[in-house]
């Protein structure tokens, strides 16, 4: 606004001329009449800065305006989807779908690897007994073999005072270690106070398994004690079985502190080895299939079965080596000669000795005819069947040293008496391998038997 | 140094304070809504406490137990393994010091009974008057009643908070030697 220019005023321009300010106080007057009339702009001025300052502020901490806009956003998709739920899939299909495929297929070919290996090692015993087992069940091997490829991995394992949530021992087997595991015990055992409470109803039971995304935790209590697993993947057959072993084990090893539990921890530190083995391969685990009582009866069977045939197996063993180790008499084949007089009336029913009363003849003859086999046990006399009176076959003399005369063909046989060198004999008989010859006659006018080696024909003797 | 670790429940009517007394002195990982959820939150703080010649470096599980009615009917199992347990009360509401028998009684249902002190809550809004001193000698009697040291805390300004749980602490290391 001009300086010169002032409005009319209510007693006209005279009046004005009359009224108007000293030089000095004139921007004194126009700043007051500038206020007066921009006062109300300049004010919504100064907001509409510091608003635009906010603004500013707002969009450079990208934190802070996303916080901002999270909510609608959200509202807005939110409606979007449920109004045009066709048309978000139709538009969202062809990125989570490609997604979905992609992370399936990476799922499958993991497993396909995993049963892969599993039959490259399907002469294992564990796959002997998998096989045995889906017998049992009636559960496919296929089946109990993919079910032993699923992934499946232990990252921590908690043993927990049961009354008052204290943390006994703790045990990363995989991730980072994570600190307040101590808040974690407590808090879990509030969850399962809180469980029990509300939903056991006065009745026995307890929260036996936590699910959060891929990871579980799987829970087994003892009377004073649980443990608490947190895995990822579906646990294999054995492995709740395996926890609640340990819990029990864990108890009866540690009973009475457990009992009067005073909060010093330091004795359990021994278990981190039982805790971490949780962890170890699942080739030690026990098979968790629960049988029905009658294939529980058939197993039975089976066993009972497998162990008598393992019985008699031994004793069968033990009778062959008692057999084999036993001294075997040589097998006994007398040769006589055909002519015999007198020729025997009858056939003994029973063994008999060989006669000790030879009658020598001289139409004797070297051809040999068998008449019989016997076969002489250990300790017992030898026997012969159905030997007549032997008929010598040809004079033989004992060779150069003193050989024993034993009491059948035989070391095992006890020696009657010692013949001197050039002794000489008729000889009555010989075995089958011609290793012993059985010479007639003694002084008391027996036969028995010498070791052939030591006899000479007679002609031969010195 | 031994190590030990014990566990203390709080207990006490809704809003005396339980859990700004539980913020005052732990290091908290949970959030409160656990506490609207299953009626529980458990927090953690190591003291090291004088027991005898040695030290002990404690640490203390507390279980603030929400006061609300709906919750009340689980805290026995809550209440199980506590090596001691804070009553806590408001000064400006007297009858919360009322309800206080009643859960002993409910403690000494669930086992043998565990060392008690009593936390009168909310003291610095306690005045001078004649009424707030009678208060102050009835809230002593109960204390004396019930075997518990008693503390005139206050959440807001930090009051004897440490104090008391510094006492209850060395309950427990001594109550076990």
């Amino acid at each position: 606004m001009s300086p010169e220019y002032l409005p009319p005023g209510p007693d006209g321009p005279s009046a004005a001329v009359d009224a108007s300010p000293s030089p000095a106080a004139q921007p004194l007057e126009l700043e007051e009449l500038r206020c007066i009339l921009l006062g109300e702009e300049q004010g919504r001025l100064a907001e509409l800065d510091a608003t635009v300052g906010d603004l500013q502020q707002l969009l450079a901490d990208k934190d802070a305006l996303a916080a901002i806009i999270a909510p609608s956003l959200e509202g807005a998709l939110r409606d979007e989807i449920q109004q045009r739920r066709e048309e978000m899939i139709e538009v969202l299909y062809p990125i989570i779908g490609q997604t979905v495929v992609r992370s399936v297929r990476e799922a499958m070919q993991e497993l396909a690897a995993a049963v892969d290996a599993r039959i490259r090692s399907t002469i294992a015993p564990r796959s002997i007994v998998r096989r045995i087992k889906a017998r049992v069940t009636g559960v496919s091997d296929a089946e109990l073999a993919l079910r032993d490829a699923l992934p499946f991995e232990v990252l921590e394992v908690f043993a927990i005072h049961r009354a008052s949530g204290l943390l006994l021992r703790h045990v990363t087997l995989s991730g980072p270690a994570a600190d307040d595991r101590d808040l974690v015990s407590g808090m879990l055992t509030a969850i399962r106070d809180f469980a029990s409470d509300a939903f056991g109803h006065g009745q026995s039971g307890e929260l036996a398994a936590i699910d959060y995304g891929q990871q579980r935790i799987l829970i087994e209590a003892a009377e004073l004690v649980y443990l608490a697993a947190v895995v990822e993947g579906v646990e294999p057959p054995g492995f709740r079985a395996q926890l609640r072993g340990l819990a029990i084990d864990i108890q009866s090893r540690y009973r009475h502190l457990l009992h009067r539990y005073q909060g010093d921890a330091a004795p359990f530190a021994v278990l981190d080895a039982s805790l971490t083995s949780l962890g170890a391969a699942d080739a030690q685990r026990q098979p968790a299939v629960e049988l029905t009582r009658g294939q529980k009866g058939a197993l039975a069977g089976v066993a009972v079965l497998l162990g008598s045939c393992v019985l008699a197996a031994c004793l069968g063993g033990w009778w062959l080596v008692r057999a084999v180790s036993r001294p075997q008499p040589t097998p006994l084949v007398i040769y006589v000669t055909a002519a015999s007089t007198p020729a025997p009336t009858a056939i003994p029913t029973e063994a008999i000795r060989p006669s000790a009363t030879p009658t020598p003849t001289a139409t004797a003859t070297t051809l040999p005819t068998p008449l019989a086999t016997a076969t002489p046990t250990v300790g017992a006399t030898a026997t012969v069947a159905a030997i007549p009176t032997p008929t010598p076959i040809a004079r033989v003399a004992v060779s150069d040293v003193r050989v024993n005369v034993r009491a059948g063909p035989g070391l095992e046989y006890p020696v009657k008496s010692v013949a001197e060198p050039g002794t000489f004999f008729d000889l009555v008989a010989r075995t089958r391998d011609q290793a012993w010859a059985q010479v007639c006659c003694f002084s008391d006018g027996s036969s028995g038997w010498i070791a052939a080696a030591y006899l000479l024909p007679a002609e031969a003797a010195p | 140094m031994l190590t030990l670790s014990k566990k203390i429940c709080l207990l006490g009517d809704f809003a005396v304070g339980k859990t700004s007394l539980v913020r005052r002195f732990v290091y908290d990982l949970f959030d409160d809504k656990y506490l609207s959820t299953i009626g529980v939150k458990v927090s953690r703080k190591i003291i090291t406490v004088a027991r005898e010649q040695d030290l002990v470096e404690l640490t203390i599980m507390l279980w603030d137990l929400a006061g609300s009615e709906e919750f009340t009917h689980m805290w026995a199992s809550y209440l199980r393994g506590a090596s001691a347990v804070m009553l806590v009360g408001d000064l400006t509401r007297p009858e919360t010091f009322d309800a206080l028998s009643r859960y002993v009684s409910d403690l000494d249902r669930v086992g043998p009974r565990p060392p008690l002190l009593l936390a009168a809550n909310k003291a610095d809004l306690l005045g001078d008057s004649d009424e707030d001193q009678v208060l102050v000698q009835q809230i002593q009697a109960l204390a004396e009643a019930l075997a518990a040291p008693l503390y005139l805390t206050s959440a807001l300004s930090g009051q004897e908070v440490e104090n008391a749980f510094r006492h209850l602490g060395r309950i427990m290391v001594e109550h076990d030697a």
